[in-house]
């Protein structure tokens, strides 16, 4: 009994199923005529890493935003860190970790170490390949 | 540059990046972290440094078990 049953709902299934399979095929067509292409990195085609006057306009731009900085008119792409923006270890090594972020890099400790100034940023950022 | 400075930047830099889904904010999360940090700032003996160290680890288990 359980058997039929299970045929007579299978057989249900499968004649419902079909109209709904072929609406599917007939809705396919208008999509895959303009495929979505959704990709997010950088095209190797487009251009090529960023310029130095980018990387410095998009570093001084971060540190803009960063709000321990007390006065933001000091920020030019010679400042440095803790003497010019009063910035202490610390929020130098979130500054660093902002930019990983902004050029999709990593950082090893050592070189972040050495990162105390918008210089040393920029310079370190043009010399990296995969900067995006 | 030592090697406790550079232990304690890393466990900073890995607190910094556990608290980024904190549930009170990012923002919120690294104002106090910061100041924590920066309290035990002073610290010259290297047995309180160490000490410092261990609460920073035991601090971020802490967040990941949130």
């Amino acid at each position: 009994m359980f058997r039929t049953a299970l045929r007579q709902s299978s057989r249900l299934l499968t004649s419902s199923m079909r109209p709904a399979v072929f609406t599917g095929v007939r809705v396919l067509p208008s999509m895959s005529v303009a495929p979505q292409m959704v990709f997010g990195g950088r095209f190797y085609s487009s251009g090529g890493p960023p310029s130095k006057t980018d990387i410095e306009g998009r570093i001084v731009e971060l540190l803009k935003g960063f709000d321990k900085i007390t006065d933001p008119s000091k920020i030019s792409t010679t400042s440095h860190f803790s003497n010019d923006l009063g910035l202490d270890s610390l929020d130098t090594v979130e500054v660093v970790m902002a930019i990983e972020e902004e050029f999709s890099v990593e950082i090893p400790d050592k070189e972040a170490d050495a990162i105390q100034s918008v210089g040393q940023a920029v310079d370190y950022i043009a010399a990296q390949p995969g900067a995006v | 540059m030592s090697i406790l400075r550079s232990q304690v930047l890393n466990v900073y830099k890995e607190l910094l990046y556990l608290g980024k889904s904190y549930p009170l904010g990012y923002n919120y999360f690294r104002t106090r972290c910061h100041k924590a940090f920066s309290k035990s700032a002073g610290l010259t003996k290297e047995e309180d440094i160490k000490n410092a160290i261990a609460r920073a680890e035991y601090v971020k288990k802490e967040i990941e078990a949130l």
